[in-house]
This record gives C-alpha cells, structure tokens and sequence, in this order.
C-alpha cells in the first residue's frame, strides 16, 4: 500500500516535471521573445510605419534608421538602453509615393550590414 | 473487513497510476512530435471573413530556433502580388513579428490569399493563409454568422488575445500555475487519505473536502486550457 502510494507520488512529480519541461523547452513560435516588431499600417490618408527595437542585450546600443520612400531619403538614429524599447514611426503620404516602393533599413553601431532590411509595396491597392 | 477495504483502496492507486502513466506517455509523444515538426514561421490573418473598406491585419513571426544569430528571408504575397520582402538577423532563441494592416478591396466572401515565403541557412518555409478558408460558394450560408462572429468578437478570439492571456508570452504562465498547484493538491489529498480514515482528524477532513472541490474546478479549468492551446496550435 505504502508502496503504490509513493509510486503513485513520484508519477505525479514525473507529470508535473513533463508539463514544466513543455513549457519551457517545446519550441513554440509564439513562445519566442519578439526582439523585433514591424509594422505597416494603411491609414485614412497615409500609411504607417512604426518600427520597435527591443534591446535585449546588457549595454547600450546605438542605431540608424534609414526610410527610403520612392528614392527619397530619410535618416534617424537613437541610442536604446538595455531592457528599453524604441518605437520608430515614419509617416507616408500618398503624394510621396510615385512607384510606392518604401525600403527600410536598420543598421547596429559596429554592423557594417543592416541588421534588419524590408521592401515594402504600398501601391498594390 | 480490513483485507477487502486495502484491496480496494490498492486497486484505486493501481488505477491512479496507470492515467497518470497514460498521461506521462501522452504528453511525451506530443512533446517528441512538436519538437520534430518545429516550424519557425507563423502567420495569423484577422479578420476570418473580411468585408470590402475593413482592414485586414496579417501578422508574421519569424523565429530563430537555433543557438546562433540567424538570417533569414522573406517574401510576403497578398493575392499573388508582392507586399513586403526584406532581410532580417534574429538573434537565437528569439523572433521578429512583422504586421501589415491594409484596407481590403475584395468584396465579402470572395477568397483573399496571403503567401510567405522564408529562406535561410536553416532551410525554406512558406505558410499559406485563405480567407475565409473555404470558397465562397461552399460556405455562402455561414458568411452572414462567421462574418457577424467574427467581428463581434475577433479581439476575443485572436491569437493575440489567448497568448497575452495565458500562453507563454505572459509574464505569470497560467497553465504551469495550474498544473502546479493541481499536482500538490492531489499530492496532500494521496497523503492525508490513511490519516483522514484512520484517526478521523476534523482539520484534515475538512481541508480534504474543500481542496477535493478545488481540485475538480482546476481540473476543469485545466482541461479547458489544454482544449484551446491545441485548437490555437492546430489553426496556426
């Protein structure tokens, strides 16, 4: 009796060390920690890009924002703090777009290539 | 008396054991075939049936499963034509979530298809999303009540949602809290079962009553999560 009884015990470790070990070493996509968020938004008169940089690293890190939006050229750069998040928003109005072609480019201090690039096709509508 | 009584309780946890086991082999076999299929692209499009001027908000992640920073390619294709491409470095262990927000053209219940394409050192992917799932002339009679369900309650029912909620994004995991504190009731419950029958204890007689109910709305809760994690998991 006693015996089956802590049988009985140590099984309900071994589920409860499985569902731990689901948890935390199952590779869920949606598990992942977003180091990165962008957006592209189609607004009333213009579209939205807003960019999030998470720095998840232990210092301080600088970065340059490049916005092509039909050949023109926008440049921005921040310096994100560790644990901090930096929200980059580019606005872009239908009177800029010609082609509608908007290349967006994020380059690390230190990083000679963009350690983020996107070609985004707004005139598909 | 005593014989019939202890065999009966011995065939009891001979029974508690053999679920549990079920259980342990269940889980494992799932958690063998979810590492094997690992896919490190996911991609989400709300609303189910979108109606013409509505937005329509795809959402993509691209995550890196492996221990060294990753690059990775991409392409996203709405209705055959390109939306956004681009390069991306994910650094290991972690994701990149893309979301592209247009107003839809298409008239409601015709199909609107959403194509991404991956590559990188790690191999291709692509995931393919049609809305609504189904031709339109297949379900033209649940377009009226899917597309009155979903936008009544598409923030409801949106990955988003269940993920902040109770999936692991959250900063508290729901579901590990649960099974943890099932686990220890039904542990004290095993272990106060001889000194509950043998010595009456009131306390622990007490105690045992109001956790056996605890226990079982848990349970409840728990069976309820499971449900929903894998439909999520099946729909993704």
């Amino acid at each position: 009796m006693l015996r089956l009884r802590l049988i009985f015990i140590l099984s309900l470790i071994v589920l409860a060390g499985l569902f731990v070990s689901i948890v935390y070493f199952l590779p869920l996509r949606e598990g992942y920690t977003e180091t990165k968020r962008v957006h592209i938004i189609e607004a009333e008169n213009e579209w939205i890009l807003q960019y999030d940089i998470i720095n998840r690293e232990g210092g301080d890190i600088k970065y340059t924002i490049v916005v092509t939006v039909d050949g023109m050229v926008y440049t921005d750069s921040t310096v994100v703090k560790p644990g901090k998040t930096y929200t980059y928003i580019h606005h872009i109005y239908p009177q800029q777009l010609q082609e509608g072609k908007v290349d967006f480019a994020l380059y690390q201090e230190g990083k000679t290539e963009p350690i983020e690039q996107a070609t985004f096709h707004l005139a598909h509508n | 008396m005593m014989d019939t009584m202890r065999a009966s309780q011995n065939k009891g946890l001979i029974l508690k054991i053999a679920v549990v086991w079920l259980s342990i082999f269940l889980l494992g076999g799932f958690l063998i075939a979810a590492r094997s299929s690992a896919n490190p692209i996911t991609m989400s499009v709300i609303p189910e049936v979108p109606k013409a001027g509505e937005p329509v908000v795809a959402t993509f992640k691209i995550a890196n499963l492996t221990d060294a920073p990753l690059t990775t390619h991409y392409q996203l294709y709405i209705n055959g034509r390109l939306a956004e491409s681009g390069i991306t470095t994910v650094t290991p262990q972690a994701s990149t979530k893309y979301q592209y927000a247009y107003r839809n053209s298409l008239e409601r219940g015709e199909q609107a298809n959403f194509l991404l394409k991956t590559s990188s050192s790690e191999g291709n992917y692509d995931k393919i999303v049609s809305l609504p799932a189904y031709p339109s002339q297949l379900m033209s009679s649940f377009v009226s009540f899917a597309a009155f369900s979903t936008s009544v309650m598409s923030a409801m029912l949106s990955m988003e949602y269940f993920n902040t909620t109770f999936g692991i994004t959250s900063q508290i995991n729901t579901g590990v809290i649960v099974v943890l504190v099932l686990i220890a009731l039904l542990i004290f419950l095993e272990l106060t079962q001889s000194i509950a029958v043998d010595r009456v204890g009131a306390i622990i007689s007490k105690y045992r009553a109001g956790f056996s109910i605890l226990t079982t709305i848990l349970f409840i809760i728990f069976i309820g999560m499971v449900f929903t994690k894998v439909a999520m998991l099946l729909s993704t």
